[in-house]
Parts: structure tokens; sequence; C-alpha cells
């Protein structure tokens, strides 16, 4: 495997179940520091589920979850965000009755110091500088995007996920979303776990890729190597 | 390999169960003339507050409707016999009784209005606050109730019934009486009714089911057992105070069903008997027992979670070596289906029916649905021919489910219309779309997990049947409800396992049901809602041999996110995004375009 | 007229101090959807504990100490009980009846089983001058005024403050607030303790209104239900309006028609649920 640096995060043999529903069958997964990983694959496939036994808001039944040595597997999701690790859900979730303002300042910081804070977010997402006082639920579908983010730099993670940020966003957005990460990578190192289905997107900003299929990792490589791995988009995500 | 289901320890348990009954009524008659005075009265107090407990079971253990305000109509019944009793005499206990058990069900009319609409904590605070507000009344209202004093020296209706034993008589029969009609109630189709709607409501109304009507209809006749509870009451302590009507004593017949054991009729017996035993002994060596009760109450909360007759039960279990039976097992590709059994006899041809022929099967026009400021399904026409295979795709948030909630009528449409075979039913109620000839299946697996296979289809097929409401009839005896429920589970080769939980079923087994309790309302119009979800690679096979198998005139709308299963059982595609209609075609259309491309599969694969 | 400003006035009395106490039970109720029924009961123990301090510490102590020690008993009750059922509306409502027994019983065991009704401090007793030469006792004007401080300080906590926010944040998506890093089991038991703290300060405030009595657990409760019902779950504002309604209908209803005080307080409840079935300010 070629990776740099070493492991942030790593899942090993990671069975994850909603009630009696058996979704994740075994997911072994590893991000480095600094690195850009991707999870790609259909909808449905479990990509979510993995964010969410990370994250802690569903724990996994059996397997590990390691994250800078420890095994947070079962712990609650307040101690493992406080840890480092930082999501941006899908759906955006933002806090419907907080002010922008409020979500840039109240959730302060947990793992690292990289330095964000609201004027740092401001200064890169600058409608919100012009929405601070407005509450997030009154804000646009991008706008409510940019929060998300913006809410989950400023705890200054030593991982950031990102589930399907650019699910429901028009292109100019997706464009501008896409230059925000690449910044994050380039400029600040920022280590992230990007969960997409925009496989042009995700190929363009990933180091090293990770398909799923069926709650299983069907394909892992360097990005290249999975642009010209024909079988596997034509198995796993193409039609 | 799956073992025996009825294990011979079931029969030993029934004859076990038949024999204890007896041997108790036997000794509730014969005993009495030789127990002291006091503890027949406690004996009789006991059978009273058992039928209050009883009341209040059904409504929160059966239907799951926790109601905390039980005591109002307990209390209406026991005021309203002292009341009458007081003023105009012995003679007048007929016109008591009937004014008492009118004012007591026609009460629990009113409460109901206001609390059945209600889900979860508003139903809770709403019949608290009822029952407190008659409590109030109660204590107020001198000139009528009292006041704090209450209504002493009830007389009872005959000079004979003056003495506790003879009157003890009359109490057993009520209660006797009294658990006999409950007994049909929870075994007839309506009982059925109640326990489905316990575990799931949505399930209920898309299967036929008007719950809101079940609901209040338990709730009226719940109110009015309550009455007949505390008419007994009054004429056997002959005394009425705000005490009855009081919150302790709702939460006092809580306390008994819960420590009894929640769901069953025995349970709240037992609770009651023992909570009143304890009162009435234990209060007479303890100076606070109220402390004692206190404890209760939380121990109660914090440890009694099946009560009484569930750990009895848990050890019965145990003590035969019946084991719970789980099926594992996952779902055989080799599986056939006799695809017959799912086209419903006698059902007429849809080619024969007039509207058919000039109506789509359904017509969906300029659908949309807001929640705040979130447009989840925004100007959606869809048509759908008779007999057509329609798949809807798209990500997440499409609002592809909402669509198919829309359709259902669990939501109701912000704008737009939704027409089955010509008829408009965007104003009509879920579970009247069902009699119209639309079913559906849930993503998430939505059937009635701890009733058995055999009543989960039993519920699907008496939604749209007459005998829904039958209080009387009991449902083992329904010939062609259960006739109907054998033929659907032979069809996925589980009637086998028709007296297991559902909840103990494999996963695979459970969406097949959740496809097959669709079928039993015997649609025109079926709704998927990703059939696959959950599935492995392997199970996935039979899923779509069993959709593949359905009757060829019936129309099915199919979401997908599993592309393999989509495409192989649609013909036609529709695909959302952003709750927007983005393309619709044929499958090879849809591959094609390029739009669907980007959004959807990705633009690398141009 | 006179008698009218009257009515009206000791309307608002009782509404204030309805607004203290139900203003803690939709707190609970609204953040942690807990119906507590052991608040009436926190009432109670405050106004017992009030009348006691009063008797060697004065006004000031005994309304304090009334206010944190139910406070206290609040945080006893959240992380011995209640902890463990978190969501299960049934098991909460049990346990909570168990408290409310328990601590009424020690209110007869420590305060006998009659009233306790606590003097007026000096310096609040007697009447004061209102315009139209109405003349008003001054303690149950005091009483109004501590209704509006306590829905200022309400109001600019849950709005103004960082506290606030995290609360509102695990209102709207406690999930996602956890995944914020917030402790919501902390939050909950800072919420839970701010309602008994209120319903300590309504029982302290109280004590020489109402006083202390046995059956003041379920009457304050019953009260604060209904409210709770008609303002809306959860609701602060509708909680405030609501107060001020039941407070005026009680003691009109009461002073028209004595025998049917209750109803008059249930007709309005009736009409207002059959209008907006979740309350004034409920949401859906």
């Amino acid at each position: 495997m070629s990776v740099s640096g070493t492991p942030v995060l790593e899942l090993r043999g990671v069975h994850t179940y909603y009630g009696e529903s058996h979704i994740l069958h075994g997911v072994d997964l590893s991000v480095s520091s600094g690195q850009v990983v991707a999870l790609l694959g259909r909808n449905g496939v479990g990509k979510t589920t993995t964010v969410r036994s990370i994250v802690g808001f569903t724990p996994p039944r059996s397997g590990k979850v390691v994250f800078k040595g420890k095994d947070i597997a079962g712990l609650p999701a307040q101690r493992i965000a406080r840890m480092g690790i930082s999501l941006v859900p899908q759906g955006r979730r933002v806090f419907g009755s907080l002010t922008v303002r409020e979500h840039l300042k109240i959730f302060g910081a947990n793992g690292g110091t990289n330095g964000w804070d609201l004027d740092r977010v401001v200064s890169i997402f600058p409608r919100l500088g012009d929405r601070l006082k407005q509450r997030a639920g009154g804000l646009s579908g991008g706008e409510q995007q940019m929060l998300a983010i913006g809410r989950a730099l400023i705890t200054n993670p030593d991982l950031l996920v990102m589930d399907e940020i650019t699910e429901g966003l028009s292109p100019v957005m997706v464009e501008a979303t896409v230059n925000v990460i690449r910044n994050l990578k380039e400029t600040e190192g920022q280590t992230i776990l990007l969960v997409e289905q925009n496989l042009p997107m995700a190929l363009g900003l990933a180091d090293y890729v990770y398909v799923m299929n069926k709650g299983a990792i069907v394909f892992e490589g360097l990005a290249e190597k999975l642009e010209s791995a024909h079988d596997v988009h034509a198995l796993y995500l193409g039609v | 390999m799956l073992t025996l289901i009825r294990a011979p320890g079931q029969a030993r348990a029934r004859r076990i169960r038949v024999g204890l009954t007896l041997s108790l009524l036997v000794a509730a008659v014969v005993a009495p003339p030789s127990l002291p005075p006091f503890l027949l009265t406690v004996v009789m107090l006991s059978l009273v507050y058992s039928i209050l407990a009883m009341s209040l079971d059904i409504l929160m253990g059966y239907t799951g409707m926790e109601s905390l305000g039980q005591a109002a109509f307990f209390g209406i019944g026991a005021y309203t016999v002292g009341i009458v009793m007081t003023r105009h005499g012995a003679a007048s206990w007929p016109w008591a009784v009937l004014l008492a058990l009118g004012l007591g069900t026609s009460s629990a009319a009113v409460a109901g209005l206001l609390a059945v609409r209600l889900g979860g904590l508003f139903f809770l605070v709403m019949t608290l606050a009822f029952s407190q507000v008659l409590w109030g009344v109660s204590q107020s209202w001198d000139s009528m109730t009292g006041g704090y004093l209450g209504i002493t020296n009830i007389p009872r209706p005959y000079r004979s019934l003056g003495s506790d034993l003879h009157f003890y008589y009359v109490a057993l029969s009520i209660f006797v009486v009294v658990v006999f009609l409950m007994v049909r109630l929870v075994r007839s189709p309506f009982g059925l009714s109640l326990r489905g709607i316990r575990e799931s409501e949505s399930r209920m109304k898309t299967s036929g089911f008007n719950v809101w009507l079940h609901k209040y209809i338990v709730f009226v006749i719940c109110g009015f057992f309550a009455a007949v509870g505390g008419v007994a009451y009054a004429f056997a302590i002959q005394f009425a105070s705000p005490d009855v009507l009081s919150i302790t004593t709702s939460f006092n017949a809580m306390l008994m069903v819960i420590i009894g054991g929640v769901g069953t009729l025995l349970g709240p017996v037992l609770g009651a008997t023992g909570i009143v035993f304890l009162q009435n002994y234990v209060s007479g060596y303890i100076n606070h027992w109220i402390i004692l009760l206190g404890a209760i109450y939380i121990a109660a909360a914090l440890f009694a979670s099946k009560g009484v007759v569930g750990e009895v039960r848990k050890w019965w279990s145990r003590w035969t070596r019946r084991r719970i039976v789980r099926d594992e097992e996952a779902l055989d590709s080799r599986t056939s289906w006799s695809v017959a059994a799912l086209r419903p006899a006698g059902r007429p041809s849809v080619e024969s029916t007039n509207d058919s022929q000039e109506a789509a099967a359904l017509r969906i026009t300029g659908l949309s649905k807001s929640f705040g400021m979130i447009r989840a399904v925004e100007n959606v026409s869809i048509t759908a021919d008779v007999g057509a295979r329609m798949a809807i795709l798209g990500p997440n948030g499409a609002g592809k489910t909402t669509l198919f909630n829309l359709i259902s009528g669990l939501y109701k449409p912000s704008s737009g219309d939704i027409a089955l075979f010509g008829k408009s039913m965007a104003r009509v109620p879920a579970h009247t779309r069902v009699r119209m000839g639309l079913a559906r299946t849930y993503q998430v697996t939505n059937l009635y997990p701890t009733l058995t296979v055999l009543d989960n289809i039993r519920l699907g097929v008496l939604g749209t049947g007459a005998s829904r409401y039958a209080l009387h009839s009991s449902v083992a005896r329904l010939g062609r409800v259960n006739e109907r429920s054998r033929e659907l589970l032979e069809v996925i080769g589980l009637w086998e396992r028709r007296n297991m939980e559902v909840r103990h079923l494999s996963y695979g087994h459970q969406r097949q049901i959740e496809i097959i309790m669709a079928l039993a309302s015997e649609p025109k119009v079926l709704l998927l809602d990703e059939p696959a979800a959950g599935l492995s690679v392997a199970e996935t096979r039979p899923m779509i041999d069993l959709i593949r198998s359905l009757d060829p005139s019936l129309t099915v709308l199919i979401i997908e996110h599993d592309m393999d299963v989509a495409f192989e059982v649609a013909t036609e595609i529709t695909v959302l995004h952003n709750g927007q209609l983005l393309a619709q075609g044929s499958r090879d259309e849809i591959r094609a375009n390029s739009t669907v491309r980007d959004v959807y599969l990705g633009k690398a694969f141009a | 007229m006179q008698l009218w400003a009257f009515r009206i006035l000791d309307g608002l009395t009782l509404g204030g101090l309805l607004f203290v106490v139900a203003s803690g039970f939709t707190l609970a109720l609204g953040v942690m959807k807990i119906v507590n029924i052991a608040h009436g009961a926190l009432y109670l123990l405050a106004s017992y504990i009030a009348w006691s301090l009063f008797q060697h510490y004065g006004f000031v102590v005994a309304i304090a100490g009334a206010a944190f020690a139910a406070a206290f008993a609040g945080l006893a009750i959240q992380q011995t009980v209640l902890r463990r059922m978190y969501l299960q509306p049934l098991p909460q409502i049990l346990a909570t009846m168990g408290v409310a027994l328990i601590i009424a019983e020690f209110g007869v065991i420590g305060w006998g089983g009659y009233p306790r009704v606590m003097s007026e401090p000096s310096w609040l007793s007697g009447a004061t001058a209102l315009p139209q030469s109405v003349f008003y006792p001054t303690y149950r004007l005091f009483i109004v005024g501590v209704a509006v401080v306590v829905a200022l300080f309400l109001w600019g906590l849950l709005s103004k403050t960082r506290l606030g926010g995290l609360v509102r944040a695990c209102v709207d998506d406690e999930e996602m607030a956890r995944g914020m890093g917030v402790n919501v089991p902390r939050v909950y038991a800072g919420v839970f303790v701010l309602s008994s703290f209120l319903a300590g300060l309504a029982g302290g405030i109280g004590a020489p209104f109402l006083g202390a009595y046995q059956g003041a657990q379920f009457d304050i409760l019953l009260l604060a239900l209904i409210v709770v019902v008609v303002g809306g779950l959860g609701s602060i504002a509708g909680a405030f309006v609501a107060s001020m309604v039941v407070g005026i209908l009680d003691s009109v209803g009461k002073s028209l028609f004595p025998s049917l005080a209750y109803f008059t307080l249930f007709a309005p409840m009736i009409i207002i649920l059959v209008l907006r079935p979740t309350g004034l300010r409920g949401r859906a």
C-alpha cells in the first residue's frame, strides 16, 4: 500500500448494523496524515454508514476504529468529536434555530490548533459574513453547505469527514466547494475523508481511493489507478 | 434447519392455564364465607381495581396508547352512582348504573375527540390534564360532590346486598363478565388491529385501516370498562371522594399494569391485587407507606419492563427448555415462486374494468411538497399505465421516498394532484387509498415485529375486509382471511413459520413479508420502496424473481438504489434530482441521457 | 370597576407565579421530552424549606435556599434515575411520580400534614398605590415582577448566550450536536437543574401567597400542565402568554362560578386545542 505519512484513522474489520439489518460487512480503510482519501460507491452501498461508524452515531457491532492510535469504536460521539474528528454531514444538518454567528462561535476547538475561527471562516466564505445574524434555517442550500463546512472547521479537527457535500448543489457551488477543499489540502495539509458519489470531483481531489459495494470495500488504490480501472467503473460505479 | 415451532410444551402450558383459572375461580366462589371481613373487602377492592387496570392495559398494552387519565372515567362512574343513589335511594340503582356508564362512556367520547388525534407526549399530557380537571371539579363543586369529604354512605341496590359477603358475589360476577368481554375483544379482528396499531401505525394506515377510528373506538370502550369499575367501586366501598379521580388513581392503575405485565389481561389483575394488598396491609405496619409506594414506582420504572407475567413466561420457557427459534436463513436462490397464488382469485381482470381503458393506472400532476424552507418534491408529473414497471431513481435526498409518502397518503401534498384510475385521491386519507387499489412497501422494514408471521399477514388481508371492526368473532375463525393468509405465506414458503414472531425471521424473509403484506390487500398499483435494501448480493436474486413474478396487470413503481435491480425489473425509468423530475424514458434512453449521467451516474463515464 | 381591576390583578399575580413554575416544566419538556410529574413536588418542597428558613434567616435567604434546594434535588433525580431512562417517556413519568410521592411524604414527616404559610417580608408587605386610586398588595406585585425578570432571564439565556445556543442545538438536532462535541448529557443535566431551580423559586415566592400544603404538588402540576398545553409544549413565550391567560381565567372564573372553577380553565383549553392542536406557540 502506498500510503504516505502515519495513519490518522484506521478501520479494521468493521461490521455495523441498523437493527437487524447488516450494513457493513467488515470494512477496512486507512487515512494517513495530510492525505485526502475518497470513499466512492453507488447510492446505498454503506458509505454513510461507514461515516456514522467512524463518528460514533452508529457504533460498529464488531471491529476496530483506530484514531490517532486509540480504538474509538463505541465511544460516545461527543468524545470522538473532541478527540479531533469533525463531520460535514450528508444533508448539511445545520442547526435551524441557531444564527450563523452562533454556529461559528459556540462549538469550541476540539483537536488540533490549525487556527480556524470565525474570521478565517468568513474570509473563505464571504457570503456567510453577510449573514452572521441570520438563522441557519433561513439560508439557501449553498449557504447552508458553506456553514456546515465552516462549522466543522472551527473545531480545528485532525480529521475532516465530508459526506456527500456536493449533493444537491448547483455546478457553480460544486466548483467553489472543490476549490475550498483543494485549498485546505494544499495550504493547510488538512487530512480529509471525502465520501462522494460525484466521481470526477473526488478523483480530482483524492490521493487515495476506496470503492464500496454492498457494505464492503471492493477496490482500493491511488486515484490515477482507478481512472484506468474500467472494470471497477462498470461493476461498482456506473451503469 | 428449523426446529419444531409448536412444541408439546405449549399444549401443556394451555392445560396448566385452564386448570389454574378454574381452580382460582372455584376458590373465589368457595373461600369468601370463611374470610375475615377486612380481607374480604381487600379482595373485593382487588377485583374492582383489576377492572380499572385491565381497561388501561387494553389501551396502553394492546394499543400502545399510554393514558395518564384512566381514573377520569372510573371516577365519573363512582361519583354518578354516589350522587344518584344518595339522593334517590336504593331503588334508583338501575338509573344510577345506566347514568354512570353513560356518562363515563360519553366523557371518554369527548376526551377521545381531544386526545386521540394527538401523538406521544401530547396524548399523555392531554389525558392527564383531562382527568386532573375533573379532579379539580370534584373538589370544588361542593353542592354536588361533597367537596374534599366526598360522598359517604352510598346505599347498595338491595337490603340483602348490605352484607359485604353478598355484595362480593356481585362484584365477582361483574369481574367475570368484564374479563369474558375483554378476552373476546382482544381475540377479535378488532383486537388484532389494536396490536397492529401498537406495532406500526404507518403500516396499518397503508394496509387500509382507519387508525384514528380504531384508536378512538378502543378509547371509548376502555372508558366504558373503567366506568364499570367505578360503579363497582362505589357500591363496594359505599364511598366516593376526589381520590378516585386523582392522578394517584390513574398512576396506580398504570403501576398495576406495569408490575403485572403490559399487554396481557392477567398481568393487570396480578398487579392490582398486589398493590391493593400492599396498600391495605403494609400501610398498617409502616407509618409512611407512601414512601415505599414511591420506591415501588421508581423500581418499576427501572426494572419491571415485562412485569410478573413476562418474568414467569421467561422462567417457564427456560424450565421447559423451549428456546426461541430464530430463523437465520438467507434467502434461497433456488426458491421458485408459486406465481399463481399472487393473482387473487375472483378479481376482475384489469382489461374488463371500464375506467382502466381511458385512464392511466396512476397519474401524478404537478405534485409538490415543502417542509418549511425545503422543497422535497417540486412540480413532479408522472404517468404510469396499467401493468407498467417503472423504476424511480435518484441520489439520496432526491425526494423519492417523499414521493411515495405523498402517493400513499402519509403526507399531504402542498400542491398538485394524484389520480388512481382517473379518480383524484390527493385529499383522500391513506387508508381509503388502499381500498381504491393502492399498496406500498417500506425501505426500512415496517412490519409488526412482535406479532406472529400469520398475524402480520392477517392484518394485511383484514385491512380491506369488512370484518376489521368485528368485536365478537375470533380471528382464528375468519375463514376467508385465514385461507388467503395461508395462500400468501405459501408463496414465499413461510407457512411453516407462521407462529414465529416476525422479528425472529431472517432479514431476507422480512423483506419478502413486506411485499406479500402489500399484496394481501389485492392492489392494482403497488409501490415498492427499495425492496432489495440491505440484502446481500446473493439474496437480491430471489427478490428480483419475486418482483418479476408479480401479476403483469399490476402496476408497479419501484424505488431502487441498486441499479442492477432497477434495470432488471423495470421497463420505464424516472429520475428525480433535488425533488424535481430530471428525466423519464425507457431503459436505453436513460442510459444514454447525458444529464442523468452528470448528476447521478458521474461524468467520468461519458 | 375597581372589583374587576382587582380580579385582573389577582389573575396576573397567579399568572406570574404560574409562569415561574410552568417555564421550568416546559423547559424540561421542550428540551429533554420529560414530563416531570415531580415538578409540583419540587415546588412544594421549596415552599416548606422557604417557610423554615424564613423563621431564622429572613426572606432573601429563604427564597434562595428554597430555589437551590430544589435545584439540588433536581440534580439528584436526574443523576440517579432519569439519566437511565433517556427518551423513554413512560418510565420517566412513573419514576417522577414515585419521586413526587416520596418528596410529598417527606413534607409530611418534616413539616406536618397541615398548611404552612410563610409571612411576607416587612419591606414587601402592605399595599402599593396604583393609578386610578387602586391599592394592591405589594407582595403580589412583587410576584409579577419576579415573573417578568425570569422571563427576561430565560429569553436572554436561551437566545443570547453560548449555553443557550448549545441547548437549542440539542433541540434542533441532538445527534449532530454530539457530533460537534457537545456533551449532550451534561447539557441535559444542566437544563433539568435549571427547570428544578425554577420550580423551587416559584415555591419560595409562592410560600407567602399560596402556602405549602399537602396536595399542592398536584394542584401546581395541573396548572403547569394546562399552561403548557395552552401555550404549546416547550415554548417559553407561549408559557408566558398562557400563564397570564390561565391566571386571569382562574381568578375571574372563581369569582363568577365558584363551584366550577376548573371548568373555566378547561373550556378555553379545549377551544385552543381544537383550533391549534399544538397550542398557541407550539411546534408540530
